[in-house]
């Protein structure tokens, strides 16, 4: 059987990412401008890196855009909504 | 996929009408009898665990409450529930193909019902799926729950995942097992991706991914935040008036002491740098949460001296 050893603080280099998410490197500088996403990493030699919960959050904004045909304004309102749901959600098992 | 039904209130033993207290309290008096830290059988602990926590994680949750009472009330009526508003298939899947875990330490019930906040849930509104090269499409990226437990989170630990993908129109069923490996150190809300495990590419496309998303039991003692632990501590008003110092146990069994200073106050925080979960650099903290407790009656010579104090302290804990 085969056996992964996931590492939730990978991080990945903008090439990798835009392979990842079906993204763009225009698309992705425009949500780090936005406050979406932001790199981990900045290097001036190896360029921008991103962790896995970027990853994961420019692939929500792909599928919104792709297959909903969402526009930025609806893109923004769910992922701010999500975000929150997923604050309140985390705050509610803390007082559990 | 056919799925059985599960009495969370006769797991932990409490009336349908049971009050958020009352679960809660049923919940740590199981889990320290069945946490496999101190539990006698430790071969069936485990199980018995991660079912008291399953049953917790729905009961201690009003909107989850709700919905699983509602459920429940249509369990038996024309052959099974109602529809749960966003299941297996609920996400744009090529082919509407669904989904089941096996090893995540949830039951089919609560991942079909329950995960991921209400519903299990593909990855980011079908997150991949996306186009590639030459009409190629990458498979939908599929999310489910992981319980993690918090010796899990201390020590890492290797899981079996087993993902069954059926497709509704063959009715074949293809089951994808992988060994997951669970970093020491992980914590709530944390998603562990297992690249290509997801649902399948089309026209070439690669496979999505399966992502894990950590949802840490629940322990009777110890809460957990970010990497740091909390637990409570009750003190005799003496104890808090007069300082002492006191055994306070720590995950994995052990306890160290922890001197309490004089004039001590319900609400406040002690911190044990260190015995927090561990962390690259650092590990996290402990910390103990103190409130005062008070006898429930006194009487005799007890009462005589209480009497006294009343008389005699000049302590005013209001400005009136």
């Amino acid at each position: 059987m085969k056996m992964i050893s996931p590492d939730p603080h990978e991080t990945h280099p903008i090439e990798v990412v835009i392979r990842m998410t079906g993204s763009s490197r225009r698309k992705i500088v425009f949500y780090c401008g936005k406050g979406i996403v932001s790199p981990v990493r900045r290097d001036t030699d190896e360029g921008w890196h991103f962790d896995e919960e970027s990853v994961i959050r420019l692939r929500h904004i792909e599928a919104l855009r792709q297959q909903h045909r969402m526009n930025w304004a609806a893109i923004q309102t769910i992922i701010g909504l999500l975000d929150e749901v997923e604050a309140l959600r985390a705050e509610l098992r803390w007082r559990r | 996929m056919a799925v059985e039904f599960r009495d969370y209130y006769e797991v932990l033993g409490v009336a349908r009408d049971a009050s958020q207290a009352d679960v809660k309290k049923a919940f740590r008096k199981l889990a320290r009898v069945h946490h496999p830290d101190v539990a006698k059988d430790k071969s069936t602990a485990e199980e018995k665990f991660k079912e008291i926590n399953e049953a917790y994680e729905v009961l201690s949750d009003p909107e989850k409450r709700k919905k699983y009472d509602t459920l429940g009330a249509n369990w038996n009526q024309q052959g099974g529930p109602p529809p749960s508003g966003g299941g297996y298939s609920s996400g744009p899947m090529p082919g509407g193909a669904e989904f089941q875990f096996d090893g995540t330490g949830f039951s089919d019930f609560f991942e079909q019902y329950f995960s991921g906040g209400g519903a299990r849930r593909s990855a980011g509104f079908g997150g991949g799926g996306f186009p590639g090269q030459g009409g190629a499409r990458r498979g939908q990226d599929i999310e489910g729950d992981l319980m993690v437990t918090l010796d899990e989170a201390f020590h890492g630990s290797m899981r079996t995942i087993a993902l069954r993908k059926s497709d509704p129109r063959t009715g074949q069923v293809v089951t994808d097992e992988v060994q997951v490996r669970i970093p020491a150190g992980i914590g709530e809300g944390q998603r562990l991706r297992v690249p290509g495990h997801g649902g399948d590419g089309a026209g070439g496309g690669a496979d999505g991914d399966l992502y894990l998303r950590v949802r840490m039991a629940a322990h009777p003692d110890f809460r957990v935040k970010g990497h740091d632990l909390f637990r409570d501590l009750e003190l005799a008003p003496w104890e808090a008036v007069l300082g002492t110092t006191v055994a306070v146990n720590i995950p994995g069994g052990k306890s160290v002491q922890v001197k309490i200073p004089s004039g001590t106050g319900s609400g406040d925080q002690l911190r044990l740098k260190g015995y927090g979960l561990p962390k690259k650099g650092a590990p996290g903290d402990l910390y103990v949460e103190i409130s005062i407790a008070t006898p429930p009656s006194v009487d005799g010579e007890e009462r005589v001296l209480w009497e006294k104090l009343r008389d005699v302290s000049k302590f005013k804990p209001r400005e009136d």
